[in-house]
């Protein structure tokens, strides 16, 4: 049932969860995002998504987490798996679009042929609280890239910032767990009216003047775009890390004396390095079919995989891509009115 | 529009009317009104798309190497860009008979994704401009005046070299340098370490400094090399630290203080600070400066008599 907590009540419904859970939030970073952490007695995180943040895909698929440790001693040689515990958790101020990004990495970490147990002990037992902030960053585009009426399946809970309380709208069974304490009121019919117009400007301020169709039907191998893009793109790998549902990963076996240790970090598509062969082969040996890559993988090959697309419209390539590439220009361009032919006079 | 940006587009259009060029890259319009984006013109129609304006952050000379290689191009820069382009010319990146290079006289430049702030959203932000005292923020709720130390990069605030130290074609006039905060490093080493270790343990491995650093051009890096592995990819503090440390060491005498790495770091790393500080020991023991024109070779390619030599003159 949905409830509102006043602003001044929130340490208490901090306690309150960390009694029961390790909370991770946005901790604030002097001049850097903020970085999702799990919380500390004490901690004053940002949960009204107000500030700039890295995404919280590093509690799920962490930059860098050791697979096999392989010890070698007297008694032969020893493998160890460190699979992490499924302790309950609840992540809070997430936007939405980076926890509908999650979605994604769910279809790949938690594919019914193969789970990946490291990403499934981390997922398992974890809440997921959407936060609809006052205001809206300038660069999202949700709406372009999807209905958001079905994100609300993806997370358990959402909280909209309703400037001097929070509206908490469970959508789960499990997200009731966080309208549970006395510091929780019951929602009016004025705080219900505020969510739904935050909801609504959600809805309609982050769709792009675009046609209806989706991305994933209207992009093409060849466009003229991709070669645009590759002449100014410089292959760093801001984009994919900032990314919520970006999920690819380098694995690289480290020597110390007697033991070895196996572990994963990110690795993007960008890097030339990332489909260098051993022999010496790159089969995307310049920038152009990188580029291409990423937005195909994201916009058609995702969508047609998995049913869900790959972007979420959280616009933090957007804002941080050091030469202005800028995604929302390549839906535009690709889906504009003008580019689809004229329907034929009935 | 500005006088300057008209006379960037008359000069690139001549020389590509000319067949002076066959290439001008430039700043055009960004996505967004207070964004720029690199562009590479190659009709003299298209000219028309250059603009001048307080977003023309990018340091384009990142793009000669492989883009002057073989032909005769021109390109806009800001003086920090034409240091960077005498640093490439010195260490045979790229040949000033290759080059056209449209200049301009300084005032610093924002990078304007960090003016997010209370006064204005955004979203509603249409245009700036340089006034008498800042810059104007001109949005769709009226005109915002900011002061120059409150607005323009680090490396702005402190750079010396406002005037083209080379050209082929220069306009505008340098500004003097203005007052403003700029990231101050502790002073006791311990106090060092700590800052240092906080910064680093931020670093994504994205990149990002080094992809968008003109000088960063090695065909292949060390942090990419996997045998040897010099720092491993994982982005842990003690390799990111390696990585950082190392690239610092590769640009010493060689960075010509652009700021571009430090702008792109999407997790604000002071990243100038390790080469301000590599840049100091540069002058004061070889009184050498990094993209200087009256040099001709880079600081680790020459050998003079008087250089500073701690092991032959005991310290």
């Amino acid at each position: 049932m949905s409830k509102v907590i006043s602003q001044d009540k929130i340490s208490d419904f901090l306690n309150s969860l960390m009694a029961k859970y390790t909370v991770v939030a946005p901790m604030p970073r002097h001049d850097a995002p903020a970085e999702f952490r799990e919380l500390k007695s004490g901690d004053q995180p940002i949960i009204d998504g107000s500030s700039p943040m890295m995404p919280p895909k590093d509690f799920f698929l962490p930059r860098y987490e050791v697979l096999v440790n392989v010890q070698m001693g007297k008694d032969g040689v020893k493998l160890d798996s460190p699979i992490p515990e499924a302790k309950p958790r609840v992540l809070l101020g997430a936007w939405l679009p980076d926890l509908q990004g999650i979605q994604v990495l769910d279809r790949v970490f938690l594919d019914k042929k193969f789970t990946d147990p490291y990403y499934a002990a981390r997922r398992e037992n974890t809440i997921l609280v959407a936060v609809m902030p006052a205001k809206l960053r300038w660069s999202w585009f949700c709406s372009a890239t999807d209905d958001v009426e079905g994100w609300k399946n993806s997370v358990d809970a959402i909280m909209y910032d309703l400037g001097d309380k929070f509206y908490i709208e469970p959508t789960s069974d499990k997200g009731n767990v966080i309208t549970e304490g006395s510091f929780l009121t019951d929602a009016s019919d004025a705080d219900s009216a505020a969510k739904d117009a935050i909801w609504d400007n959600f809805k309609t301020a982050t769709k792009l003047p675009m046609s209806d169709e989706r991305l994933y039907e209207k992009l093409a191998w060849e466009n003229p775009i991709w070669g645009e893009i590759a002449e100014k793109c410089i292959a760093c790998g801001i984009c994919s890390y900032s990314c919520p549902s970006c999920s690819c990963f380098d694995i690289q076996d480290e020597t110390c004396g007697s033991c070895v240790e196996r572990y994963r970090c990110r690795d993007t598509c960008q890097f030339e390095e990332f489909t260098l062969m051993g022999h010496g082969y790159n089969p995307r040996d310049n920038q152009l079919p990188r580029v291409r890559q990423r937005l195909l993988h994201k916009f058609k090959y995702q969508h047609e995989q998995f049913g869900v697309v790959g972007c979420t419209g959280c616009g933090r390539c957007v804002e941080l891509c050091p030469v202005n590439v800028d995604i929302r220009d390549v839906l535009m361009r690709t889906c504009s009115v003008e580019n689809q032919e004229t329907p034929a006079e009935s | 529009m500005s006088d300057i940006e008209t006379k960037i587009r008359e000069e690139a259009k001549r020389a590509l009317e000319s067949g002076d060029v066959s290439l001008v890259i430039g700043w055009g319009a960004g996505s967004v009104p207070f964004k720029t984006t690199p562009i590479f013109i190659d009709k003299p129609e298209d000219a028309e798309k250059l603009v001048w304006n307080p977003a023309c952050v990018n340091n384009l000379a990142v793009y000669l190497p492989k883009m002057a290689s073989d032909k005769k191009i021109g390109i806009v820069a800001k003086p920090c860009d034409i240091r960077s382009i005498i640093a490439l010319i010195q260490e045979k990146q790229v040949k000033r008979e290759n080059l056209h290079i449209i200049g301009l006289g300084c005032g610093g430049v924002v990078d304007a994704g960090d003016l997010d702030n209370a006064d204005f959203h955004l979203q509603d932000v249409t245009g700036l401009e340089w006034v008498a005292d800042g810059l104007n923020v001109i949005t769709t709720s009226g005109d915002h005046v900011i002061e120059c130390g409150a607005c323009l990069r680090d490396m702005c605030i402190i750079c010396e070299k406002r005037e083209p130290a080379i050209f082929d074609a220069k306009f505008g006039e340098a500004v003097e340098p203005q007052e403003g905060e700029v990231c101050a490093l502790p002073e006791l080493p311990d106090d060092r370490r700590k800052f240092w270790s906080e910064q680093f343990s931020k670093c994504i491995r994205c990149y990002a400094c080094r992809q968008i650093c003109p000088n960063c051009y090695c065909e292949s890096c060390f942090a990419d090399r996997i045998e040897p592995k010099w720092t491993a990819k994982k982005a842990t503090p003690e390799e990111s630290w390696m990585f950082h440390a190392t690239r610092a060491m590769h640009l010493a005498g060689r960075c010509i203080g652009c700021g571009e790495c430090e702008r792109v770091c999407p997790v604000n790393i002071p990243i100038m600070q390790l080469e301000i500080e590599m840049a100091k020991i540069a002058k004061e023991r070889y009184g050498y400066e990094p993209g200087d024109p009256d040099e001709e070779a880079p600081l680790l390619g020459q050998f003079k008599d008087a250089d500073h030599d701690p092991g032959h003159h005991g310290g």
